[in-house]
């Protein structure tokens, strides 16, 4: 009997195992930017929907290594564009989609390698200009552009140079363009091209059709009516031997076709590149809305949050911050909480980190400022400039000094701290009207005749641009802040000047303070108490834990620039500089020493009563 | 009522009450000064001495490996021909209960984590910090931690089965100092250890209830109020007492037996829904790394690298919380040990359980690693964040995160249970002079105590409080565990002493053993 249960069970084993061994897991391939990620992540998990077997997604470094992999069998599938495909084969790409996709096919056959249904959307190459621009040059396509390219910067890119077919020479000649200037940035920076935009730097940037930033700026692509630029149409490519081997994996895969469209894509992409969200809650999430799976599967239970004042937690700075902590925060979602506390939401236990000023960390309601301990800077996002803002009417203050308002945000807030920093260190005989704003747009509602708002905020917040576009504010400088002792009783606000030009109507630099914008989080314990947190009865740790160097690490990598924590601010110990210690004296200390004494005699005592006589 | 009739209200009994009662009052009204004091002398001591805690822990084990294989293996803790009063299984399960409790479930995959993370003295996330992570864990949890409890047992059993001496902690103190001192140090350590008891129970109750109210909150999704820590109280209390009141024979017994169920379930779930052969591997693994890292592990406190706070903050926190813990477990230990010989004492006690913790980290630390190694990662974050929320987030990876959470739940309440049951099973013994089966009457008193002094620190919800309370009493304790052990010492050296009957049957049947 038992040996009959025995080696049944050895049976079912080997059975099992024989199992695992023929039963081959499909491999999904992906390029290493988000767009590849993303319908990768998609193939897996519709594939998994039907219940096919998938081992998971793999990365390859660029598109010659791909393609070799998937001819290798090492792995069964992966996303690719039909342009792509035509070049990788020595073909040049053509402007009509079905007609690449028809050669494509031909020419992959008989490498054993099919193509799928086209998910919909194509990431060309185009022109994109910022709409007022476009407007003013009455430009809406590319040959529009060609009697007006003198007086244009265009910016590209350095690998489009590079590219014998469809890069910037054959452009120009084809079109006939003579570009003013051409300015390049490197093929890694390429995010500096929309920046270099925006900034008016350049008026025409050479962009992917399915970038994210298109949608965000509100950016607009000029129309290619000479179909110069190849398509780039994305689909799924798979072996044909995996075709055989699982039943069902074309038609799963096929389920995909025409599910996006460009405008889609650049969401997506948005998503992924510009907020730092995992490429596979944004596969899973997309694929739920559209009904393809049927558990959307991003379970966004326990997201982190990061607490930041109202009137920062819509700002620049607060998506710098969002994509830094994504990152560091592997598959975890990740949201700004705005509280008119960020720290104390952190020591409640509310949030885990809080995004804050420099100045948050100090208590200001002594005569000097103290800084509080119980917190550390983790990674500095940026920088807060203070402005000083008034109208341009009669009547309104011309400098700081002579505002009878001080106009702030709530209790907490770095609009308010700051004020009152700067009423005190300057002497300032204003009063502050605190109001409830949590948005600039608000506070600045609130501005007129001898009311001044402070708002804290990077130079060149859009939020303030917009406000200061619609005219009537100017910016006012904060002067004699170096006279007393102001910079050191304040050391954490910074003298700087906030260039000419930077809002509409302001012409000159304007002299003001700054204090840096960090991501801070509970500071280690003191080393008072000597005994742990944890221990085999300590199920619920009471107290806050310190945010573990390995991420403080992540955060700052993730936020990029290698900026680092004002040297006044609580640094967190992973950044924290090791310093030299005096010599320790010989005896540290004396009642330790005591202490020993007792216990050895206590030692003593235990011997000689195991080893003494019995009692009579 | 025959319940009153055996119900003894001695001095012990009065004194530990109003004692108890006062220490309560002051952490209920003041409860930072009450944290403040007792955290400042115990990281006094653990500061100023570490070293002593950590040789005289180490020295348990020595002596327990003693017993074991010295002289006096073959001593049976009761007559030479008694049979064990329960079966090997449920003897295992009830100490396994009552000594580990839900802080395994709690930090199976989080201690090794923390310590993969960022080990001492070297560089985290690397193959060996795994390694080191895992022989950390075993020492914390280990044959250091069940040879204390081993010790604390050991002595008392040995007093009450063998010599039919009353099952308390003086009872060994009496054979150090005779007479009238006896009696007086006596009663001193008896309500000391009444005292420890009464708090180390209010407080792991109370962040106990916390526990299985967050682990409701992962599992069920109900709130994490105050009025569900008072449900999850009321429940706990009805069900302790009844348990209590039927006696260890079943209440304990049947409680223990379903927490071992549930808690090999939830390992072998772990281990055959995870990755097996990785979690196997590292098993077999940390053995080896284990036990040839003992001896140096043991004596480890790294006065070099200046790290003397890491070690205050962990290893010595470990062997402080096992302490506090040793006069409840040493009673109930020693009660469920009747006609067992001492080897197979220290075998049952110190090397299963060692064991059976060391798989169960390989299974959840194990896969912690291969989460952060070859997974996706994002464990560690939300261990460092919040350990109890690490808890659920681990068993989320796994297949029937559901089912798994949910057991989780109960086994988190079942340990609380059979924790709260065996304490008042062994406070109503130091009370009534060691009673081994003591009046209901008296336990339904301590019963009740603990139930108000945990409703208070719920109410005030001072967690820290309770963990004060929870390890304070470690140290005296200390102390006078080391006067037990002398006691004992003494007085089993006259088993192979004096020519008498006694040993020389206890020879011949130790010989027998030997040879078998």
């Amino acid at each position: 009997m038992f040996r009959k249960t025995f080696i049944s069970i050895l049976a079912g084993v080997f059975l099992l195992a024989g199992c695992s061994e023929d039963e081959k897991k499909i491999r999904i391939g992906a390029k290493n930017f988000g767009e590849s990620r993303i319908m990768a992540q998609m193939m897996a998990a519709i594939l998994e929907e039907q219940g096919l077997p998938v081992e998971g997604v793999v990365e390859y470094a660029n598109t010659p290594a791909i393609l070799e992999a998937l001819k290798r069998g090492d792995i069964d599938a992966y996303p690719e564009y039909n342009g792509t495909g035509l070049v990788m084969l020595g073909q040049s790409p053509v402007t009509d989609g079905d007609e690449a996709l028809a050669r494509v096919k031909k020419v992959f056959e008989p490498l054993g390698i099919s193509w799928r249904e086209r998910v919909g959307f194509a990431n060309n190459y185009g022109l994109a200009m910022l709409p007022e621009r476009a407007e003013e040059l009455g430009v809406s396509t590319m040959s529009d552009l060609v009697p007006r390219s003198a007086e244009v910067t265009l910016g590209i890119e350095d690998d489009f140079i590079a590219r014998p077919l469809d890069g910037l020479n054959p452009m120009v000649q084809r079109y006939g363009f003579e570009f003013g200037a051409v300015e390049q940035v490197p093929l890694s920076d390429r995010g500096q091209l929309y920046d270099n935009l925006l900034d008016g730097q350049v008026d025409v940037i050479e962009v992917y059709t399915t970038d994210g930033q298109i949608a965000d700026y509100g950016l607009v692509i000029l129309d290619d009516d000479l179909e110069f630029f190849p398509v780039y149409e994305l689909a799924p490519i798979v072996r044909v031997s995996s075709l055989s081997a699982f039943d069902g994996l074309g038609g799963a895969l096929d389920a995909l076709g025409g599910i996006l469209s460009n405008e889609e894509m650049q969401a997506l992409n948005r998503k992924v590149d510009l907020e730092g969200r995992s490429p596979r809650a944004v596969a899973r999430d997309t694929l739920a809305r559209l009904g393809l799976i049927s558990s959307g599967a991003v379970d966004a239970v326990d997201p982190l949050a990061i607490a930041a004042s109202p009137l920062m937690a819509g700002g620049d700075l607060s998506s710098t911050a969002l994509r830094a902590a994504r990152r560091a925060y592997v598959g975890r979602e990740v949201t700004i909480t705005p509280v008119t506390q960020p720290l104390q939401a952190v020591s409640a236990g509310e949030t885990r980190l809080a995004m804050v000023g420099a100045e948050s960390f100090f208590d200001l309601s002594g005569p000097t400022p103290v800084r509080m301990d119980q917190y550390e800077g983790l990674a500095a996002v940026g920088s807060n400039a203070v402005h000083v803002i008034a109208t341009t009417g009669d009547g309104s203050p011309s400098s700081l000094s002579a505002a009878a308002t001080l106009l702030v945000g709530p209790e907490g807030s770095a609009s308010h701290r700051i004020a009152t920093i700067l009423k005190d260190g300057l002497g300032l005989s204003a009063e502050l009207e605190v109001t409830a704003a949590t948005t600039p747009a608000e506070l600045l509602a609130g501005v007129d005749g001898g009311k001044v708002a402070i708002i804290a905020a990077p130079a060149g917040e859009s939020a303030l641009r917009d406000a200061f576009d619609e005219g009537g504010l100017k910016l006012l400088p904060i002067a004699g802040w170096e006279d007393g002792g102001n910079l050191v009783k304040y050391p954490f606000l910074r003298k700087i000047r906030i260039p000419g030009g930077t809002y509409g109507l302001q012409f000159s630099p304007i002299e003001t303070l700054s204090s840096q914008v960090v991501l801070a989080g509970p500071a280690p314990g003191s080393a008072a108490a000597a005994i742990g947190e944890q221990g085999p009865g300590a199920t619920a740790a009471p107290s806050l834990k310190p945010v573990p160097a390995s991420t403080v690490k992540a955060l700052a990598a993730g936020i990029g620039g290698g900026e680092l924590i004002d040297p006044v601010l609580p640094v967190a110990a992973a950044f924290a500089p090791s310093l030299p210690e005096p010599p320790a004296p010989m005896n540290p200390s004396a009642d330790v020493s005591i202490l020993n004494v007792a216990l050895t005699l206590m030692f003593v005592w235990l011997f000689w009563l195991f080893v003494r006589r019995e009692a009579r | 009522m025959s319940a009153f009739k055996n119900a003894s209200f001695n001095t012990v009994f009065i004194v530990a009450m109003v004692l108890c009662l006062a220490i309560g009052v002051w952490g209920v009204i003041s409860p930072n000064s009450m944290t403040g004091s007792a955290q400042a002398f115990t990281s006094y001591l653990l500061n100023g001495a570490g070293w002593m805690w950590l040789a005289m822990c180490s020295g348990f084990l020595l002596l327990g490996g003693y017993m074991a294989f010295g002289p006096y293996g073959h001593i049976r803790l009761g007559k030479d021909n008694e049979e064990p009063e329960f079966s090997t299984a449920s003897w295992i399960a009830m100490l396994f209960a009552g000594g580990m409790g839900s802080g395994l479930l709690v930090w199976g995959a989080a201690e090794p984590m923390y310590h993969f993370v960022s080990p001492p003295g070297m560089e985290g996330e690397t193959a060996e910090a795994a390694r080191e992570a895992l022989v950390i864990t075993n020492l914390h949890w280990g044959l250091h931690a069940w040879s204390i409890y081993g010790c604390c047992a050991l002595v008392i059993a040995y007093f009450t089965f063998r010599r039919n001496e009353s099952s308390m902690i003086s009872t060994p103190i009496k054979h150090v100092f005779k007479g009238p001192t006896g009696e007086k140090v006596g009663k001193a350590a008896d309500i000391l250890g009444v005292i420890s008891v009464v708090f180390g129970l209010a407080g792991s109750l109370a962040m106990g209830a916390l526990a299985v109210r967050s682990g409701m909150f992962y599992a069920f999704d109900t709130p994490q109020n105050n009025t569900m820590s008072m449900i999850i109280l009321v429940v706990l209390f009805v069900a302790y007492m009844l348990s209590a009141t039927t006696g260890v024979d079943k209440g304990i017994k049947i409680l223990s037996n379903i927490n071992m169920v549930l808690t090999v379930a939830i390992m072998l779930m772990v281990i055959y829904a995870g990755p097996t052969a990785f979690i196997l591997e590292t098993f077999v693994d940390s053995i080896g790394q284990y036990f040839s890292a003992i001896i140096t592990k043991s004596f480890t406190l790294y006065p070099f690298e200046g790290l003397q706070g890491w070690t205050s903050g962990w290893t010595l926190t470990y062997l402080i919380w096992w302490l506090a813990w040793g006069p409840f477990i040493g009673i109930f230990v020693a009660r469920i040990s009747r006609g067992r010989t001492i080897r197979e004492f220290i075998f049952g006690v110190v090397l299963v359980p060692t064991m059976f913790s060391m798989l169960w980290f390989a299974a959840f630390g194990g896969a912690g690693f291969y989460i952060e190694m070859y997974g996706g990662g994002g464990l560690k974050e939300i261990i460092f964040e919040d350990v109890f929320a690490a808890l659920f987030a681990f068993l989320g990876y796994f297949p029937g995160a559901t089912i798994l959470a949910a057991l989780a739940a109960a086994l988190l309440f079942i340990f609380l249970v059979t924790s709260a049951d065996s304490g008042t099973f062994v406070l109503s013994m130091m009370t009534t002079d060691g009673n081994l089966n003591p009046p209901i009457i008296q336990k339904m008193i301590w019963g009740v105590l603990i139930a108000v002094l945990t409703f208070s620190t719920l109410v005030t919800e001072s967690v820290t409080v309770a963990k004060a309370m929870a390890i304070t009493g470690a140290i005296p304790f200390a102390v006078i565990v080391l006067l037990q052990i002398v006691g004992f010492l003494r007085e089993i050296r006259k088993e192979l002493d004096a020519p008498e009957v006694i040993e020389a049957r206890g020879e011949a049947e130790g010989a027998a053993e030997g040879s078998a």
